[in-house]
């Protein structure tokens, strides 16, 4: 860094990484005298004036550019760069530190509510705004790129960080054939919902049942396709089927009832060796079966992957709405601006649950992130299809 | 179609990227195009032979997604041959494709047939694809850097344009690939961006490609300094796709931890 330079106009980088060393410097002077960030203070209609104070910031910024140089300054790509640098610091940091609620690293354990990681994105947004309402301000068509990624950054953090206190997260646990329009927050404190839910059915479907070899010796179990030299045959299926003690032993017969488990009658054979047995990987009603082989080895049935769960439900609202539908992973249902998403059952009972487990998601502010996700995209696609190369000189 | 059947389609293919990179030495473009797209079919072939056969997209364990990294070497090579015409850069593709294949062949991981419920999703191949495809370009921008870093002669105007561009492209299937997932998470998990360490590592990656494309926006004539932006980048980048597993900050903590 050459000193004798050094704030004297224009300015470069440089001075860009000293004022982001003070903001860090201010960040931990702030996290001393009052504590960490309570985001949940930032809740409507807090958000919006401070959305509003920010776009007004940058504003005035833009009015005044001609006469306090600060301002002219942030609005070149030179402010940029420490920024960002800045910023990449401290997240590199805090994915190297373990995120967690309170304990940990002091301050770096709760990232999200250290000032300096706050002032720093505080001011990357900042830089981020004002470039854009310059480009806005002296539009030009070959400008288009540049804003459409700026405004969709700006937009896209802005509204996530400031509409995340209006973010409400609820879990509903719903039991067949009893409507439920109390739901549970993250405090445990149960909310009444506007809406309530009718679970009619609550369906799992299953990857089909594994053989495996569990070794004894090595305590562990073996990769789908080892067999340790034993040839294992199928000799029957059965999906649905209950445990039966009689005086032969124990057998599995067809039953289509809750608890039902899947049993397979095997024979394994290795060299002069035969073994024939049931092997099972249990339910709630039965317990799991294993058939060993020699000292060493035993076939077994691992439980069974869930490939689907899915939710029948029928939303009735106060206002009069009644919709009905299939909740499941990945499609969640829609209603009165809240989410319905698929979130658990009751894993004691497996796919024989009559339980399922919601989690509601109202998140006010959604529409502007992903308006400003919308921007980035297109954006990003603009950078690559009018990339300019500049013209190729050697030099 | 399973892994058992792998080498006899990945030495094939490999046969062909490298009669593609050897014309491409001798200049002669039918050959080029010939052999190398060849290749590339045949190892489509097998990618595609896999997603039939296990019923999903081959899309979820690590080997599979370095069986696509190797299907998108040769890819970003021959469009960036077709593009700037380097006789070399098929030869790199060939060698970094060879790479992830025998990692495959030699420590294959364990590949199963179930696709978890959260994984069933029509934003899975996009989100993973994109990704992968990303990686194989700023890996070709991490090996321009080192050229960059150890050539003696001076740097031309050339040279930067192409490693510039390969991170503009990268980047941006970088950038689809993160907001992909963002979209994506909406709505199988509630929530667009919760800082889990994928995400965290996500976010480091591309703020630090940014950094890169602001730097040379600047126009600074500082190649070295570009050139090891890239290479912190790339390595940003490693962290993000495998290095995390081994991270004690993100151990058992990721929703992202699905092998």
């Amino acid at each position: 860094m050459e000193n004798k330079h050094m704030w004297n106009k224009p300015w470069k980088s440089a001075e860009g990484f000293i004022i982001g060393g003070g903001l860090i410097a201010v960040g931990i002077l702030l996290q001393l005298a009052i504590g960490p960030i309570k985001w949940s203070i930032f809740s409507w209609p807090i958000n919006i004036i401070i959305l509003l104070v920010l776009l007004s910031t940058i504003g005035i910024m833009y009015c005044l550019r001609a006469k306090v140089y600060v301002f002219e300054w942030m609005m070149h790509i030179q402010a940029a760069i420490p920024s960002i640098a800045y910023a990449l610091g401290l997240t590199i940091i805090m994915g190297l530190t373990v995120q967690t609620e309170r304990g940990g690293i002091p301050w770096l354990s709760q990232m999200l509510t250290f000032w300096p990681f706050v002032l720093i994105y505080t001011w990357m947004a900042l830089i981020a705004g004002s470039v854009t309402l310059k480009r806005i301000m002296h539009f030009r068509v070959r400008e288009i790129p540049f804003i459409l990624n700026h405004l969709g950054l700006f937009m896209a953090m802005v509204c996530a960080t400031l509409g995340n206190a209006d973010m409400q997260k609820l879990q509903m646990t719903a039991k067949t054939d009893k409507p439920e329009w109390r739901a549970l927050d993250k405090k445990g404190d149960t909310v009444d919902l506007d809406f309530t839910i009718a679970l009619h059915n609550f369906t799992i479907d299953e990857y089909p049942p594994q053989l495996l070899l569990a070794d004894h010796m090595e305590e562990r179990v073996l990769e789908e396709g080892e067999h340790a030299g034993w040839k294992i045959k199928v000799k029957k299926k059965i999906d649905d089927a209950a445990l039966i003690h009689d005086e032969d032993g124990i057998r599995y017969e067809q039953w289509n009832s809750s608890g039902a488990t899947t049993a397979m009658l095997i024979m394994a054979v290795k060299d002069d060796k035969t073994r024939v047995g049931w092997v099972s990987c249990g339910s709630y009603a039965f317990p799991a079966k294993t058939l060993p082989l020699d000292e060493r080895y035993s076939v077994i049935m691992p439980e069974r992957a869930p490939k689907r769960y899915a939710s029948e439900i029928s939303v009735h609202t106060e206002d009069g709405k009644n919709v009905s539908g299939v909740v499941e992973v990945n499609k969640p249902m829609k209603i009165n601006g809240w989410k319905i998403y698929q979130y658990s059952y009751d894993k004691k009972m497996g796919r024989w649950s009559t339980t399922s487990i919601f989690e509601l998601v109202k998140d006010p502010w959604l529409p502007a992130v992903y308006c400003g996700i919308f921007l980035m995209l297109a954006g990003a696609l603009c950078l690559m299809l009018f990339m300019a190369p500049k013209p190729i000189k050697e030099d | 179609m399973g892994w058992n059947s792998f080498i006899w389609f990945a030495i094939p293919a490999f046969i062909c990227w490298c009669l593609g990179a050897f014309f491409a030495w001798k200049g002669k473009k039918a050959q080029v195009y010939g052999f190398t797209l060849l290749g590339i079919a045949v190892f489509f072939y097998f990618i595609l032979g896999m997603w039939i056969s296990l019923e999903r997209p081959p899309l979820r364990t690590m080997g599979e997604t370095r069986l696509w990294y190797s299907f998108f070497m040769p890819v970003a090579g021959i469009i960036v041959y077709s593009r700037w015409r380097y006789k070399w850069i098929l030869s790199f593709s060939t060698m970094m494709a060879l790479v992830f294949i025998c990692v495959n062949l030699f420590k294959p991981e364990i590949h199963s047939k179930t696709l978890m419920p959260a994984l069933q999703s029509p934003w899975f191949a996009p989100h993973v694809i994109v990704y992968i495809f990303s990686y194989a370009l700023l890996g070709a921008a991490a090996v321009m850097a080192l050229f960059i870093l150890i050539r003696k002669e001076k740097i031309t105007s050339k040279e930067m344009n192409l490693t510039d561009n390969l991170v503009y492209v990268g980047t941006t299937f970088l950038t689809f690939g993160m907001l992909f997932g963002a979209l994506w998470a909406k709505e199988a998990w509630g929530h667009y961006w919760a800082w889990d360490p994928k995400e965290t590592w996500a976010a480091v990656t591309w703020m630090a490609y940014m950094l890169y494309i602001h730097y040379r926006k600047a126009d600074s004539k500082d190649m070295q300094t570009a050139a090891w932006i890239i290479l912190a980048a790339f390595i940003c980048l490693q962290m993000c796709w495998w290095g995390i597993n081994y991270l004690p900050s993100a151990k058992g903590i990721s929703i992202h931890s699905y092998n």
